[in-house]
């Protein structure tokens, strides 16, 4: 076993490489496959144009990409079948593209090949009585949220999809594939646990049904499949299995009463224990719809200021975002007796939010959390990109990581900004359910960093490393994402899937032409 | 407002470090989630909606300027790169988006871009020079004699009409080249000599002597053609000594309130404006009541350009008989009808494409007229209007406000 860092490297090194000789990507090959594509899309749904191939080889992070040869926007899994085929058929590598919204490297081309951009498939089926929705990749969280919530539940309480806690642009499905997952989890699930079925288009042009998608399974209860369930081999694939044309997620009810709370500690000495506490019991009493404990400082780079430092004096600690729902205020009453007693028995308090002034009202209304995130992602205003990662460990070594993240922003934040205080990386852990399993404890790490400077951009790109080899050598944790991401994992069945999932990929992708770079799936 | 100001931009290089920070999110191709009410009515850049590949987005244009603004340019500019930027209508709604958000101006950028474009001789298209040459030949896009951009004053027998450059009026009426010039806008021009006369208001206008403001050739990017415009109708302007000018035309009030206002010595309203001034004022005497449901869009250069939302609706509102109903995109976050920044002209199936989405989305409302402020929003959606095959009249607020006050049958 290597250790993080030299593992690190060799896929550094691995990802710089030249393709495989066995992939074509000559001129003639590419011009035959986009007359083919043509032949499928028509005209005006596949170009090969630079200027329209460029806007597809960056993300907002200085990941390195290249354009891709050809972009094709297919319109449906039939469609996707014979894009992909073609591409096996002539050896060209591809990669699936939703709404684009990306970081580190995601959905870049490594090496050029067809970029299958999914917008157009934008299919959005509600089924109240199944309380499932399917919906296609282009279909956006905002858009998705508001066609659930047009239809009702049997004892006529509205309907909502589980979204994650991101913009309203963000394509749902490639949130939920890439175990982005349910921000308000905390009751329903992970994402995995939300999906009812998926449509692939596997990376030789097969197609495979999952779950509720599977021939005859639409008239079984959801989650029962008719043969073995490999659901979670395709979760956090990110498109390394080929392409997620179509997926059924489970809706829940969204009560019409509901309040948003953000707690604080009262010994700031001890906030961080306090916080971890006060979620694990709130978890454990199944009454909250929504928990996160927010990294220090994600409230002020989220409030619409320019400079969010100038916020960090008044902010809490530790603050803890909850959200209590009920059928009507009675029941709301009593959910909030409950929540109190638990804040106070360890030790935290309800921040008078009217005392945040720097705030304005969207960012304290349950519907934006649900909705759109933090005011649609107003964090970035402050100053450009960021990256993160995420992992999995037990909720008691959270402190550990704290501090040892504490450091390495004293090491080596420090040595690029002198004028640098803990303050300013407004950013450390943060805890979201649910419990007892997967999203245990991510741990988030944010870089704020603006692209037009150079220091920012190092002082990022050392601490986005450092990070990585913190989790990976410290606290054990399986890397598998070219983003130096760590996604959730099912823990007690991750190892069986891993090997799973390489085995799976080395039979449908045999050529290793779906999305390679970012999901390798090898050794490392 | 609270973001940027959509239209007034500078320099292209001044874009070049902002178009890095775009996280390519891509609310800017949307109406503001927060806001959203209905999820068919999402999507809110007409580009992005028409052609739907990321180059057409704002996300797409910024990483345009980004590779060409590197050195050496990651790209060339050819006929595609053109198309991209010339399908953008410049309504700004991107920036209404990004610029709180980020603090992004992207509407601005691609203005800037063009410009840039124009200066080194690699455009605009080929569809827009022919305007362009008009304006400089003629004083107006049509290529129409500039004997007969007054004409239409000597058909309006009932309402004295000054020649504001031999007589000292109080306001301009400064009519705009579509106003002067296209029948199908007679009405307007009418109207709003009408409702101007019946105020009271000691007005005029140029005449044969009125000269295009320039605003297409600003548009398409000829900046160093629009300036020495501006400079000459500018100066035209204050000598009539007018302490008001006062347009009808959505186009025109931008331009002059964004590129004349520090060189002209009056004040510029657009008609709503100054109508709802009168009515605040005086009092406006309805003869008529006008018993219809009616949607209010709001156009570009009014609304997102300058935040002139409440006056129209005040108008509507105070029309007896008339009910008003909001479509889901409104405001700020009203959809663009397609036809602005040159996209008409050049890309009429995008136009028309545009307008007819947003022509169901008014009969979405169960209106049954579709209201504006604009001659180019009001002549677009009639054609999206009919493109949908949908029975919608769509009629200038002005014209509406005079039936009512006038008691026009």
């Amino acid at each position: 076993m290597k250790k993080g860092g030299e593992a690190l490297k060799e896929i550094e090194k691995k990802l710089r490489e030249q393709p495989p000789v066995r992939w074509d990507l000559s001129k003639e090959n590419l011009r035959e496959a986009l007359k083919e594509i043509r032949d499928v899309v028509g005209e005006r749904w596949a170009t090969d144009h630079r200027a329209v191939t460029i806007t597809y080889s960056r993300d907002f992070t200085p990941t390195p990409g290249k354009a891709p040869n050809i972009v094709v926007m297919p319109a449906s899994t039939e469609e996707v079948v014979e894009i992909v085929k073609i591409a096996h058929r002539r050896n060209i590598p591809f990669i699936p593209y939703s709404t684009g919204f990306n970081h580190g490297g995601l959905t870049l081309p490594r090496w050029g090949g067809i970029l299958l951009d999914l917008k157009r498939m934008n299919k959005i089926e509600v089924d109240a009585e199944r309380m499932t929705c399917t919906i296609g990749p282009g279909a956006r969280n905002a858009e998705v949220y508001l066609a659930v919530n047009e239809h009702l539940a049997h004892d006529g309480v509205k309907l909502r999809a589980c979204l994650p806690l991101t913009m309203g642009s963000i394509s749902t499905l490639a949130n939920y594939v890439a175990r982005g997952g349910p921000g308000i989890a905390i009751r329903y699930g992970l994402s995995s646990e939300l999906i009812a079925g998926m449509t692939w288009v596997l990376p030789d042009g097969q197609v495979l049904r999952l779950g509720v998608h599977a021939e005859g399974a639409e008239r079984l209860p959801l989650n029962w499949h008719p043969l073995v369930d490999i659901m979670g081999i395709f979760v956090a694939a990110d498109g390394g299995m080929g392409v997620c044309t179509e997926m059924t997620i489970r809706i829940v009810p969204e009560y019409p009463v509901e309040k948003l709370y953000i707690f604080d500690a009262d010994d700031r000495e001890r906030a961080l224990e306090s916080a971890l506490e006060f979620d694990l019991r709130l978890s454990r009493e199944e009454i909250a719809e929504f928990i996160y404990k927010s990294h220090h400082g994600q409230m002020a780079v989220a409030a619409p200021v320019d400079n969010p430092l100038d916020l960090a004096d008044y902010l809490p600690s530790d603050p803890v975002i909850v959200i209590i729902s009920g059928h009507d205020e009675e029941e709301l009453a009593i959910k909030e007796e409950i929540l109190m007693n638990i804040a106070e028995s360890t030790g935290m308090y309800a921040v008078d939010q009217q005392a945040l002034l720097f705030t304005d009202e969207p960012l304290f209304d349950p519907r934006y959390w649900k909705l759109v995130g933090p005011r649609v992602g107003a964090a970035m205003k402050w100053r450009g990109s960021f990256n993160w990662t995420a992992g999995n460990v037990k909720m008691d070594l959270i402190p550990l990581v704290h501090e040892y993240y504490r450091r390495l922003i004293h090491r080596y934040w420090k040595d690029s900004a002198p004028d640098f205080s803990e303050k300013m990386a407004l950013t450390g852990t943060a805890v979201q359910g649910p419990y007892p399993f997967a999203r245990l404890a991510p741990l988030e790490f944010d870089y704020w960093w603006d692209q037009g400077n150079p220091e920012d951009i190092k002082r990022a790109a050392v601490m986005l490393k450092k990070t990585t080899e913190m989790f990976v050598e410290k606290f054990k944790a399986t890397m598998y994402r070219r983003m130096y991401g760590f996604g959730e994992i099912e823990m007690p069945r991750a190892q069986v899937y891993w090997e799973l999932a390489k085995r799976f990929k080395a039979v449908v992708d045999e050529l290793y032409i779906s999305h390679p770079g970012v999901n390798p799936l090898d050794e490392q | 407002m609270q973001y940027a100001q959509i239209g007034k931009f500078g320099h292209l290089f001044e874009y070049r470090n902002t178009a890095w920070k775009c996280v390519k999110c891509k609310l800017c191709g949307m109406t503001r989630p927060e806001i959203l009410t209905n999820y068919r009515f999402a999507d809110n850049c007409p580009a992005a909606t028409y052609f739907r590949f990321d180059a057409y987005f704002s996300t797409g244009r910024m990483e345009l300027i980004r590779a060409i603004t590197c050195d050496p340019p990651e790209l060339v500019i050819d006929e595609k790169f053109l198309e991209i930027l010339y399908t953008c209508t410049a309504c700004g709604n991107c920036q209404v988006i990004c610029s709180e958000m980020k603090g992004l101006e992207p509407t601005n950028a691609f203005m800037a871009l063009r410009v840039y474009l124009v200066e080194k001789g690699l455009a605009p298209l080929p569809e827009h020079r022919p305007l362009i040459k008009s304006i400089e030949n003629y004083d107006n896009p049509w290529m129409s004699p500039r004997s007969q951009r007054g004409r239409w004053a000597k058909r309006l027998k009932d309402v004295e009409i000054k020649d504001a450059s031999k007589e000292k009026v109080e306001v301009l009426y400064f009519v705009g080249c579509t106003g002067s010039y296209d029948p199908a806008f007679r009405d307007v021009v009418f109207s709003t000599a009408r409702l101007l006369h019946g105020a009271g208001v000691n007005f005029g206008i140029l005449g044969e002597k009125e000269r295009c403001c320039g605003s297409t050739v600003m548009r398409v990017g000829d900046m160093k053609s629009f300036v020495k415009r501006r400079d000459e109708v500018a100066e035209q302007l204050n000598n009539t000594g007018a302490r008001y000018v006062v347009t009808a035309c959505a186009g025109c009030y931008s331009t002059f309130k964004h590129f004349y206002q520090e060189h002209l010595r009056a004040e510029v309203r657009h008609i709503v404006e100054f109508m709802d001034e009168v009515a605040q004022d005086k009092g406006l005497e309805h003869k008529k009541e006008i018993p219809s449901k009616v949607t209010y869009h709001d156009p570009c250069h009014l609304g997102r350009y300058f935040g002139v939302f409440d006056a129209p609706r005040q108008i509507l509102q105070n029309i007896p008989g008339v009910e008003l109903v909001e479509m889901p995109r409104n405001r700020e976050y009203s959809l663009c009808c397609g036809a602005g920044g040159g996209v008409r002209t050049a890309f009429t199936e995008v136009a028309v494409a545009t307008a007819g989405l947003r022509a169901k989305e008014a009969a979405s409302t169960g209106a049954e007229m579709i209201v504006t402020a604009c001659p180019f929003c009001e002549q677009n959606i009639s054609d999206g209007v009919k493109r949908e095959g949908l029975e919608l009249p769509v009629v200038d607020l002005v014209k509406l406000l005079w039936d009512s006050v006038g008691g026009v049958s």
